[in-house]
């Protein structure tokens, strides 16, 4: 999956903007809520089957209709919500770290180690991201945290290419030379003098990633490499309502609308930030 | 030119070797063992084990095994199945050509399909019709492709009966992968060529044109186009890597035979040989597709050639 830096969306009329960043922050909201406290929005608990209502369609079964076993997938979407966001940001948050410490580490240093490491980096980026991480996967045995690691090897190349060419830009600057004369560590100038320049563009590109990486594991889940829990994470229920899709469209029509809907918002959230950092 | 193929292709020969060294470490050094996997269904004494090990050549130190397997890839052999004792170049170039054809469809279609809708929103620009592209952009972007491709599934093929919905063979069941997997690829294309072309439109030589006389219309399709269309084209090339990784996901929602298939069956069975074999084989084909952009751009701009050369 790439990465791509392209303009905003919406230099529209700032009303119709508005309305888009409301309704995507809303939903943000109750994706964030079903998360954290699922029980606040779904008072069902999923793990109990219902072999009397199976398969119902919306409105019969509940708000969104029933899955095979009879669980409704309302309470199953708002319950499985905690493992997309989970390996989304973790695995974000991991690809942050690593790849913002190796692009760090290259671009301060120079030289050899950067030459070494931009050919690696290359080399990382060449590789279709999603295979990677799907080979993994395989090998690991799917868990979260094995899912964390995989999702997160897509996106550190990335970070690390950004954070080196923004280390680039602010190594030779005059203050950090300033700082270097009067004395001030290796540490306490990247810390203090580089790091706060890359931090704009690099929490841009995580916002977006997280959305990313969100889809990337349900890619990963569909293909029945997600983790084994007693509720099935989005792109699980995805694919477990794939057999009787002819029959009954919504146990797999609702999830992939959550996950659209999830990664449309957190872009624009993205966006957003890029236009307040540049503007 | 030719001294220019030359160096690219003797450029591409690292990256090549990074891949599979990548993807042969991440096997081995990943906790799970394939012969404990293998064994799973049956008593594994520890002689068995041993013995398994030795046959695959697992009791080797891993610089050996990873030579070895060099030396059998570089003669166009990628091992041994476990599961089914077949050449894994005899197993993936059977199931080759159904996954190459689906991501250079999607790929054809994207490129055209995003040239077109990001021209024609650019030249309405602002307009319903742009806000509207630029919304399917976006969504399109967002969307799992797995579910795409069930949507049309259920619209296309069930509702209104118009394509089949599963099986490989003929042009008709090419198109709903295809569309599937090229609606992200079209959704950056459309954003990239919209984009391209605003700020091409913005350029001294349009204002130039502009005052020679020249519509509007001529403008944008004589010379706006083809200065804004070319790094997109150059974009297309690269997005064929994600396409084929993405070929895998898609062919498993249309049932469709290809590389998908083999590594899903490969996942299932700790077929560890053709797991490997078939990303180190979509590798290589990134690393050339990568190549060819290259040198076709190259051909193309003269700008870009002298640049390569003096890389």
């Amino acid at each position: 999956m790439t990465l791509v830096l392209t303009e905003p969306l919406a230099q529209q009329s700032p009303r119709k903007l508005s309305v888009l960043n409301t309704l995507s922050g809303v939903w943000l909201a109750v994706v964030g809520i079903a998360a954290l406290t699922p029980g606040l929005i779904s008072g069902v608990d999923p793990e109990v089957l219902h072999p009397e209502r199976v398969l119902l369609p919306p409105g019969e079964g509940g708000l969104l209709g029933t899955d095979q076993y009879g669980r409704g997938v309302y309470d199953l979407l708002i319950h499985g919500a905690r493992t997309a966001v989970t390996i989304g940001v973790a695995a974000t948050a991991l690809a942050v770290l690593v790849g913002g410490l190796i692009g760090l580490l290259a671009g301060y240093s120079g030289g050899l180690i950067d030459a070494v490491v931009g050919r690696c980096l290359d080399l990382m980026l060449s590789l279709p991201g999603v295979l990677l991480a799907l080979v993994i996967t395989a090998a690991a045995g799917a868990s979260v945290g094995v899912l964390i690691i995989s999702v997160a090897t897509v996106f550190v190349a990335g970070f690390a290419r950004l954070m080196r060419s923004q280390v680039l830009a602010t190594r030779d600057r005059l203050y950090v030379e300033a700082a270097r004369s009067v004395g001030l560590s290796h540490l306490r100038i990247l810390t203090r003098h580089v790091l706060p320049n890359a931090f704009a563009p690099v929490v841009v590109l995580a916002t977006i990633a997280v959305g990313e990486a969100i889809l990337v594991a349900a890619s990963l889940s569909f293909l029945g490499l997600g983790p084994k829990l007693a509720v099935p994470d989005w792109g699980q229920l995805l694919a477990s309502g794939q057999p009787y899709i002819q029959q009954s469209w919504w146990v797999s029509t609702f999830p992939g609308i959550a996950l659209s809907l999830t990664v449309v918002a957190v872009s624009l959230l993205g966006d957003r930030l890029r236009d307040q950092i540049d503007g | 030119m030719g001294y220019l193929i030359a160096r690219r292709i003797l450029a591409g020969i690292p990256t090549l070797l990074g891949v599979t060294l990548v993807v042969f470490l991440i096997l081995r050094l990943v906790p799970g063992d394939p012969v404990a996997g293998l064994l799973s269904g049956g008593p594994a004494t520890p002689e068995l084990v041993a013995g398994l090990r030795a046959q695959f050549g697992l009791d080797q130190p891993l610089p050996v095994q990873y030579l070895s397997f060099l030396g059998d890839a570089l003669q166009g052999d990628l091992g041994t199945s476990y599961a089914t004792g077949q050449s894994v170049t005899s197993m993936i170039s059977g199931q080759l050509l159904p996954t190459v054809q689906l991501a250079f469809a999607a790929a054809l279609l994207s490129t055209v399909a995003g040239i077109g809708l990001g021209v024609l929103a650019a030249a309405v620009r602002n307009s319903f019709t742009d806000g509207l592209i630029r919304v399917f952009s976006v969504l399109g972007t967002a969307m799992p492709t797995f579910w795409i491709g069930l949507m049309l599934i259920l619209v296309v093929s069930f509702q209104f009966r118009m394509l089949p919905a599963t099986g490989s063979d003929g042009f008709q069941r090419l198109i709903l992968p295809a569309v599937a997997l090229a609606v992200p690829a079209i959704g950056v294309m459309t954003r990239l060529v919209r984009a391209n072309v605003l700020e091409v439109l913005g350029e001294n030589f349009v204002t130039a044109l502009h005052a020679k006389g020249l519509s509007y219309r001529t403008i944008l399709l004589r010379h706006v186009l083809r200065n804004a269309v070319l790094p997109a084209v150059t974009v297309a090339g690269l997005q064929i890597g994600g396409l084929l990784a993405g070929a895998v996901v898609v062919e498993t929602v249309f049932a469709r035979q290809g590389l998908g298939n083999l590594i899903l069956q490969a996942i299932t069975r700790n077929d560890y040989p053709v797991l490997q074999g078939v990303v180190i084989v979509i590798g290589a084909l990134v690393v050339l597709v990568n190549i060819v952009v290259d040198l076709v751009y190259g051909a193309v701009d003269p700008r870009i050639r002298s640049s390569l050369a003096g890389r």
